[in-house]
């Protein structure tokens, strides 16, 4: 009878071992993600990478988010109220906030990642700028004052990434310059980041925080109460699209955020997954030429390059043939935003390769090489560069492409030497269509006019007087007035030719719901239905 | 014997140490930038060049040599630019699986590629000896993520016997483990199932067309009920009489 026990006992507990899940008893659930790109860094002020503002949504909170209306609301405030000249702000902060660590969110914690993120960001620029001194009042409440009225202290808090202004620990955010990665990630988010199971390389594990206490308004886009309804959320880093597509279909994963164009028809023909964009808002796709070195140095040839780029086709390419995934537009601001507008674009389009060999002429073309910098490992830039590269051809341009991964792209472009000489002349990119919303958040509105300016160094004093005005405007009509004014040059100097806007889709498991249409994948409000 | 212990130690730290500036240069060598990654792809210049000047990124090469050098020395591996986690941990993370496929990787290489080879030769200019040659061209031949990508659609999406990615470390339970590792590691030893299978063969096919082998062979066939006394007289005589080696030859 014992020996019948201990035996039973044994298999029992051999069993256990073979088969354990380690996991089966920490939560209830489970959700496995496959972002597009690994977070290397994990500092959302070091870094302008989307993956890494996904990451910080998760465990930091924010002051102030848009709303699906893109007008700011109170997220960790309570309020706030403006002075009469419209120079101070004064802030309060909720009830209850609390770092994963159990202390308290206060004031000084606030006015520390203020201060570090200002260094940093284009808008906390600005707003240093304008003297923007902040002061606690109490351990609840701060006060933000410039030297001039402007309600870009409201934008520039609430403004949805690269970088969003997420508040850390005082003993974070004072001690780490905004160039070093803060050594730990402790916020007072929704989810709390696991170190222990963090794997470079491999997972990063997010656990509910059962501390945080969200709004009680339902949520709406970055805005509302972030009720975090799934116990765990791991981070499933998988470089080899194949794999992640297979692991989705396996439901070994339970949503990919990037899966690739040619695998979409795939995923879309199964009837346990949904793929489809979060939200309308997209990215929006563009080449830079080099203003430095010929021929882009000649607003003719950018005329040419201009007519030769037809976005029906450029983005039927990269961003699939559903039209719905895509639209065509001219704007320098984000489409559909409300700063869109395609005034001075007219002479851009329709293609017409005849005009651009005019215009090629009229620019002394001589057959210098047109340096096509092409990221080969980036299926949305290579595919741009791979419909362009012909056309351009096609008008005469001497093409010669040189293709990389993306992170050496990405050096490459620093450099400005002439294209034969390790430079460059054109390069693709994109951005999310909400850093084009304003004149002062996507890169390539850095015109500055000195080696700072964004890589190939258009330079514009004018725009740069606009932006300064932009600022400083009291009313949206003012506003639009200027970004129309800065839409104008842009269109006439051409530093940047417009793609157009396009949406890459997520796909996920039918069992997921909730997801909010955010341009960035956010997971509060998300279950897994049983 | 000490002084013969002593010499070779002494031979390796030059070796080492061109080891070590090879493999430092080679970060020089190397695409990318490290302040561009950490940066971010929007980053202005002067971001990214205040991003390189906190890493010392611009220091000079011998500088940076000599303090990596130092740290290598004393067991400082350092931390990663990216993560900041410690070099040693990043590696001791990777230790478990690493292993973990090699050996059995290392099993099913063996255990299929010797047995492949032995049948092959035994069965030599056969069916059998063409199928596991053939098996072995494949094997070379065709590039492992292929391989991995075939037995993934296979087990993993139509059958759903296996995962199709992931790593359960050995603490998880070892079923778990070894389901995770099946599919890799038949992935990653084809090549040496393929390797083996040839040198095996080969080797055999060597050792069975040596004397002793066919004597060996004679032998057991003679002590069989079809032997006869006619067979007997006519086993050629043993090779290790002079007139055994001539009459051999």
């Amino acid at each position: 009878m014992r020996t019948c026990f201990e035996a039973t006992f044994g298999f029992a507990l051999a069993g256990a071992l073979l088969f354990a899940d380690p996991h089966a008893a920490l939560a209830d659930t489970i959700l496995k993600y496959t972002p597009s790109a690994e977070p290397r860094i994990l500092d959302p002020v070091v870094t302008t990478a989307a993956v890494v503002q996904e990451h910080a949504y998760l465990v930091y909170d924010t002051l102030i988010s848009l709303d699906a209306d893109q007008r700011p609301q109170p997220q960790m405030l309570e309020g706030w109220s403006v002075s009469q000249d419209g120079r101070a702000y004064t802030m309060t902060l909720r009830d209850g906030l609390t770092f994963h660590d159990g202390s308290p969110v206060e004031t000084n914690d606030v006015i520390a990642s203020i201060k570090r993120w200002s260094q940093r960001d284009p808008h906390g620029v600005r707003l240093n700028a304008l003297g923007m001194r902040l002061e606690a009042l109490d351990a609840k409440r701060f006060s933000v004052t410039l030297d001039q009225p402007s309600d870009l202290v409201l934008t520039a808090f609430g403004k949805m990434s690269a970088s969003a202004l997420f508040v850390m620990r005082e003993e974070e955010a004072a001690s780490t310059p905004p160039t070093e990665s803060v050594r730990q990630v402790i916020g007072s988010g929704p989810y709390r980041f696991v170190s222990a199971e963090y794997r470079p390389g491999a997972r990063m594990v997010y656990e509910k925080f059962a501390g945080y206490a969200p709004r009680k308004e339902p949520a709406s886009f970055f805005a509302g109460g972030k009720v975090a309804n799934i116990d765990r959320i791991e981070w499933v880093i998988m470089p080899d699209a194949t794999t992640a597509v297979s692991a989705l279909e396996a439901n070994e994963i339970q949503a990919y955020e990037s899966p690739p164009i040619d695998l979409l028809p795939v995923l879309q023909s199964n009837p346990e997954l949904v793929v489809r964009p979060l939200g309308n808002l997209g990215q929006f796709g563009y080449l830079r030429p080099n203003f430095l070195h010929p021929p882009f140095d000649k607003v003719e040839a950018r005329q040419a390059l201009a007519l030769l780029v037809d976005q029906t086709e450029v983005l039927s390419v990269a961003a699939g043939a559903d039209p719905d995934n895509w639209q065509v537009c001219y704007s320098f601001f984000s489409c559909g935003g409300v700063n869109e507008n395609s005034a001075g674009t007219d002479g851009l389009h329709p293609r017409n390769v005849e005009k651009a060999k005019e215009l090629l002429a009229q620019a002394g073309y001589k057959g210098e090489p047109v340096t096509l910098l092409v990221p080969g490992d980036n299926v949305v830039l290579n595919a741009f560069a791979s419909v362009v590269e012909p056309r351009l051809k096609e008008a005469g341009f001497n093409v010669d492409v040189q293709v990389s991964d993306f992170s050496t792209m990405i050096a490459r472009r620093s450099n400005r030497n002439a294209p034969g000489s390790g430079g460059w002349s054109l390069f693709p990119m994109w951005n999310y269509t909400f850093e084009a919303d304003n004149p002062l958040h996507a890169a390539y509105f850095n015109m500055t006019c000195n080696e700072k300016a964004f890589f190939g160094w258009y330079c514009s004093q004018e725009i740069e007087d606009l932006k300064a005005k932009w600022v400083l405007a009291k009313s949206p009509d003012e506003r639009k007035a200027i970004t129309s004014r800065i839409q104008e040059i842009m269109a006439a100097d051409l530093p940047i030719i417009p793609i157009g806007k396009f949406s890459v889709p997520i796909a996920f498991s039918t069992k997921v719901d909730g997801l909010l249409d955010t341009p960035i994948p956010v997971f509060w409000n998300a279950r897994i239905a049983d | 014997m000490t002084t013969f212990i002593l010499k070779r130690i002494l031979a390796a730290i030059p070796v080492m140490v061109f080891v070590a500036l090879f493999v430092f240069s080679l970060l020089y060598l190397t695409p990318g930038d490290p302040a561009l990654v950490i940066a971010g792809d929007r980053a202005t210049p002067d971001e990214i060049e205040r991003v390189r000047e906190a890493l010392g990124l611009g220091r000079p090469y011998l500088v940076r040599f000599g303090e990596w050098f130092l740290a290598i020395v004393q067991g400082d591996l350092g931390r990663s630019v990216f993560s900041g986690v410690p070099v040693s941990d990043l590696i001791l993370q990777r230790l478990e699986p690493t292993v973990s496929l090699m050996v059995v990787t290392l099993a099913i290489a063996t255990s299929v590629g010797v047995p492949m080879g032995v049948f092959a030769a035994w069965r030599a200019g056969g069916w059998v000896d063409r199928i596991v040659v053939s098996a072995a061209v494949l094997g070379f031949s065709v590039p492992v993520f292929v391989t991995g990508y075939a037995l993934a659609w296979l087990f993993a999406r139509e059958l759903q016997w296996l995962p199709v990615q992931g790593y359960q470390p050995v603490s998880g339970g070892f079923v778990p483990w070894f389901r995770h590792l099946l599919l890799p590691s038949l992935a990653v030893s084809t090549v040496y199932v393929a390797l083996i299978a040839r040198i095996t063969r080969s080797a055999m096919l060597e050792v069975l067309g040596q004397d002793y082998i066919r004597t060996a062979t004679l032998q057991r066939a003679c002590r069989s009920a079809a032997c006869s006394t006619s067979t007997r007289s006519r086993t050629p005589p043993s090779r290790s009489s002079p007139s055994s080696a001539s009459a051999w030859r």
